[in-house]
């Protein structure tokens, strides 16, 4: 896996290059690039040591990577993408509504009656909660 | 200031009518998030972050808090009934606690983790109230190049004591700094690091990131995975819970054993509850005469964790407290509520806010004692609880964070940032690397940096400041021999490893 550490690496050489645009100062004011700069070079070097440290773990050691479980990641980010999208547009119970049913998607044993069950406590609760007491600017149903 | 007088005053705060709400609120929270797998402290914390911004600072705090011990007493139920660790902190209890509940002593073990909660959690509080005002009367003489080095030292040894491989561990902690830098720069007010989002100038919330990297990612590792809701019936009436007189001789030791070692990793900075219960474990079945009892349901494996992570969870606020360094990342998002209730960390919070500090730490007594009273007539109960399949849970959850990360700024651009750090936070757990290391580097990175700047700044540029200074040079050599000793280590056990096949073979 030589993943791990390339990410690393890649990361800090983005960062590295982004403060090498700041101003680095004098050494007794020193400017806003100075600390990230400094953090990103230690990050290109720990990507480094985790790069090598895997290659020399060598192939026996390597435990399979778990598999990548596909339908949740899709149904978790489309259900918090689809409530973000809805939550001013349509209100806070349309969102929930979506939000949930889209959730469920990602465990095949549960029921519709469950989900639609759940959907409808959440709203309630979710527009008491934050709406009636903690007034947040969101309102249950926009038009 | 006498210890009487304070500890009244921590009285008058902690028996206040809202201070006792939010700290059975807290517990009961903690207990139930501890109980179901699926859903840690962190998660929730971070959930309930944005909420506590409508209540006092003291509240917030004692609310906070008291979910991370709350779990503490909740997270060994399924790992007993289930042989599924409701927490972190709890996976150890599994290996003596499942065979114990297999036996059909399911009652007597559910007991005594409590008791032995109870009995950690009470030494821990103790430990805080005697030390914690004593370290900030030594930490109030700290200038800036001090409190720089203690925070480097303090974030390498979150780092390289922790479990997995220290370089991922230190990777996470520079990810963690970088993240504190976006935002704008207090003191020059250049934007860094937002890519052209005009929504990151305020910085990457705290709440975002801790719900985005450990409340989201677990959701997507866990849904339709975790198969709870199938609790055998267990015996939980009070004759089955009793212990035996050979349990409690058993116990005593094991327990005292393994508060200590909860203490002082508790109070060492950034080595949390979770792994004091390895180490306990590990000090058990070593001193033990018997150690094929280990793994079979001896009571000794899990007295002594659970004994330890109590103490070490309330430990933890010692250097957090006293010299605003996080003992682990739970406290780290603590420490971000103070900074965001506008209390600023450091030695003079105990002698500025004496009503915090000790309304916090009689608070934690009185959050102990609601949690034995919680526990032991209403095991049934949180055994009931443990029945609610995950499948119904993990929407709900989604949806808080939702709303919770939109409370924020009533923005929906956060919304989509969280998503995003769950995405990271997923591919990190994929990549092993565990990514609790990067909150105490997100909470400390600005203070890092401001006191590295004001120690050049009065050392005119002079980068020797950290060694000049006496204290400063012996906490940076406390460090690097830390890290010289982890390489070290970690060389060995490579060489030890390679050397054994040959060994076999040969």
């Amino acid at each position: 896996m030589f993943l791990a550490g390339a990410c690393v690496m890649l990361v800090g050489a983005i960062a590295l290059w982004e403060a090498a645009l700041y101003p680095f100062g004098s050494p007794r004011m020193i400017g806003p690039a100075v600390f990230p700069f400094a953090v990103s070079l230690l990050l290109i070097g720990t990507g480094l040591v985790i790069l090598i440290s895997d290659m020399r773990a060598g192939q026996d050691e390597q435990q399979e990577p778990e598999a990548v479980p596909w339908r949740n990641l899709c149904a978790v980010l489309a259900a918090i993408v689809v409530f973000g999208f809805l939550l001013e547009r349509s209100g806070l119970v349309p969102a929930v509504f979506a939000g949930v049913f889209i959730a469920s998607l990602a465990d095949r044993s549960l029921r519709l009656r469950t989900v639609a069950l759940l959907a409808v406590v959440l709203s309630i609760g979710c527009t008491l909660v934050f709406v009636t007491f903690l007034k947040l600017p969101i309102s249950p149903f926009a038009m | 200031m006498d210890l009487f007088s304070n500890l009244a005053l921590g009285f008058s705060v902690a028996l206040s009518l809202s201070a006792l709400f939010y700290c059975g609120l807290g517990v009961t929270l903690g207990m139930t998030i501890g109980v179901l797998p699926g859903i840690g402290p962190l998660a929730t914390i971070g959930m309930l972050l944005p909420l506590t911004f409508y209540a006092a600072p003291t509240d917030a705090i004692i609310m906070l808090a008291g979910i991370y011990y709350g779990s503490m007493y909740g997270g060994s139920t399924a790992s007993i009934l289930l042989n599924l660790p409701g927490t972190a902190g709890a996976a150890v209890t599994c290996i003596d606690g499942y065979p114990m509940a297999q036996q059909g002593r399911a009652g007597v073990a559910l007991f005594m983790t409590t008791i032995a909660s109870f009995f950690g959690g009470i030494v821990g509080i103790t430990i805080l109230a005697a030390f914690a005002p004593a370290l900030a009367q030594v930490a109030l003489s700290f200038g800036s190049a001090e409190y720089f080095s203690l925070m480097v030292v303090g974030l390498m040894a979150a780092a390289l004591v922790g479990d997995g491989s220290p370089a991922k561990s230190v990777a996470m902690v520079l990810l963690g700094l970088l993240l504190g830098i976006v935002g704008t720069d207090v003191n020059t007010g250049m934007r860094r690091f937002i890519f052209g989002f005009p929504n990151l100038s305020d910085g990457v919330n705290l709440v975002i990131v801790t719900t985005g990297l450990f409340g989201i990612s677990e959701v997507i590792a866990n849904a339709g995975r975790i198969k709870s809701g199938s609790v055998r019936k267990v015996d939980v009436s009070w004759k089955s819970l009793l212990p035996t007189r050979d349990d409690w001789r058993r116990s005593v030791k094991p327990s005292l054993r393994g508060v200590s070692v909860g203490s002082v990793l508790g109070i060492l900075p950034g080595t949390g509850a979770a792994l004091s219960t390895f180490v306990a474990y590990a000090l058990e079945k070593r001193i033990s005469r018997e150690p094929e009892r280990f793994g079979k349901g001896a009571i000794e494996g899990v007295v002594a964790p659970e004994a330890a992570n109590n103490s070490a969870a309330q430990a933890a606020f010692i250097p957090t407290l006293s010299l605003g360094i996080p003992g682990d990342a739970i406290v780290a998002i603590m420490l971000g509520a103070l900074i965001i209730h506008g209390i600023v960390p450091g030695p003079r919070l105990v002698v500025d806010q004496p009503e915090l500090f000790w309304g916090l730490t009689v608070s934690f007594l009185i959050g102990n004692i609601f949690l034995l009273f919680l526990n032991l007539p209403l095991i049934g109960l949180w055994v009931r609880i443990l029945s609610i399949p995950y499948g119904v849970l993990y929407p709900a959850i989604l949806i808080f964070i939702c709303i919770g990360v939109y409370s924020i700024h009533n923005s929906v651009f956060d919304v989509y940032l969280a998503v995003a750090f769950g995405v990271v936070g997923y591919g990190l757990r994929y990549l092993r690397f565990s990514p609790a290391p990067l909150l105490l580097g997100l909470v400390l990175g600005p203070l890092l940096e401001t006191n590295l700047r004001r120690s050049l700044l009065l050392s005119r540029g002079d980068p020797m400041v950290f060694l000049e200074r006496p204290v400063s040079a012996g906490i940076l050599l406390i460090g690097f021999s830390l890290l010289a000793l982890v390489t070290y280590l970690n060389l060995r056990g490579n060489k030890r490893r390679k050397s054994q096949p040959d060994a076999v073979s040969g």
